[in-house]
């Protein structure tokens, strides 16, 4: 039998809006490099942490789950995938190595902690292909992507993507795998609706501090009033809170914050815990 | 109302590129097999954005949709940005803002 790994040792979440990829001239100089530098640190930490794969948790924005899909949790299942599906991102299309034995086990532990969860093939979006750009240029870790349903109500309750999270750290700890858990999207947009390009600061100041401070509680019971007026892109934090779970509810290290208009979206990069005890075991082959 | 038809729709024509070709030369074939109202084909053959929009149509259904008509970004939000404030979208429901014909 295989002893305990040491499980989760890279947890964060950042922003995955196509246009951080498709129109960096949109953005303010000093906040698109913000933003750059910070994804890039954040790659360059994940990579340091020498992972076995990287699970990237987002929503997914109508080419995998349909509009009266009942589907919550959606684990992508394959050995190979092929995105992004869009042309217009500035991202190449390429194809992205999957691990379908950890995905597998993640589908397994899932069904214990959410409902309406189902596994298949898919193909990926902006939502994993940006962040992927800055995370993992080179392609050198295999993926297991999670989507969660950020588009049609009801949406996931906070309170389970946060206990997804904690699925995945389970399944790492369980299976000795050194996993990356990584959440996109958000924060304040509202893309395609006459709203976008509002964005809400003070939401997404407030929830950064919350997540500075590990305030678990109060982000699972945030008010959904409270996150509609940040725009309904903002559902996304789901992502957040799931990456949170996965770090136990380690305390945010926000690397960046800039609300960037010309990208109709707060954007953000944060780490969980980077101190963590299974950040900083060393790798054993399993 | 229910706009559960035209989403259906439009989320097959965003992940269908045949259907995308379809739709510039002859729109009234890629309504085959989707059970639309005469008002609901009428605003998608003649991409009446605002009454799709006042309708309920999630707006990453419909962004896709303007740019297979051909429209660009900056008329989409110039036409979008006329529209702000005539419908709510809650986290409770996705929906237009009342019952009937939007008009």
């Amino acid at each position: 039998m295989t002893a305990p790994g040491p499980g989760v040792v890279f947890a964060a979440a950042m922003s995955h809006a196509p246009h951080i990829s498709a129109f960096p001239e949109l953005a303010e100089p000093s906040q698109r490099e913000a933003i750059y530098a910070a994804m890039s640190e954040l790659g360059r930490q994940l990579l340091a942490t020498d992972p076995d794969v990287l699970v990237l948790v987002s929503s997914d924005h109508f080419t995998n789950l349909g509009p009266a899909e009942s589907t919550q949790f959606l684990v992508g299942f394959g050995s190979v995938f092929h995105g992004p599906v869009e042309d217009w991102i500035g991202i190449d299309k390429r194809e992205v190595n999957g691990s379908m034995r950890d995905a597998a086990e993640i589908f397994d532990e899932i069904t214990h902690a959410a409902s309406r969860v189902r596994a298949a093939p898919i193909r990926l979006e902006h939502g994993v292909m940006t962040p992927l750009r800055w995370l993992d240029p080179d392609g050198l870790l295999p993926l297991v992507p999670v989507l969660q349903n950020c588009m049609m109500p009801p949406l996931p309750a906070l309170a389970e993507c946060y206990a997804v999270g904690e699925a995945l750290a389970r399944v790492a700890t369980r299976t000795s795998r050194r996993y990356a858990v990584v959440g996109t999207g958000g924060l304040s947009h509202s893309p395609g609706a006459p709203e976008a390009g509002h964005i809400d600061e003070g939401f997404d100041r407030d929830f950064l501090d919350l997540l500075r401070h590990a305030e678990v509680a109060r982000i699972l019971s945030l008010p959904g009033d409270r996150v509609d007026r940040a725009g309904f892109g903002a559902w996304e934090i789901r992502q957040w809170v799931t990456a949170l779970g996965a770090s136990s509810g380690a305390p945010a290290q926000v690397l960046a914050y800039e609300p960037v208009v010309g990208w109709e979206t707060g954007c953000a990069v944060a780490r969980f815990g980077p101190d963590s005890p299974a950040a900083r075991a060393p790798h054993q082959d399993v | 109302m229910t706009i559960a038809a035209v989403e259906r729709y439009l989320f097959d024509l965003k992940n269908d590129v045949l259907l995308q070709e379809q739709l510039a030369s002859s729109p009234d074939l890629t309504f085959q097999g989707y059970d639309l109202t005469g008002r609901e084909r009428s605003a998608l053959s003649t991409g009446d954005l605002e009454w799709l929009w006042l309708a309920g149509v999630h707006p990453l259904l419909l962004a896709p949709f303007s740019r297979f008509l051909g429209i660009s970004a900056s008329d989409y939000r110039a036409r979008m940005g006329k529209l702000a404030g005539l419908r709510t979208i809650t986290s409770t429901a996705v929906s237009a803002p009342g019952d009937g014909d939007p008009r």
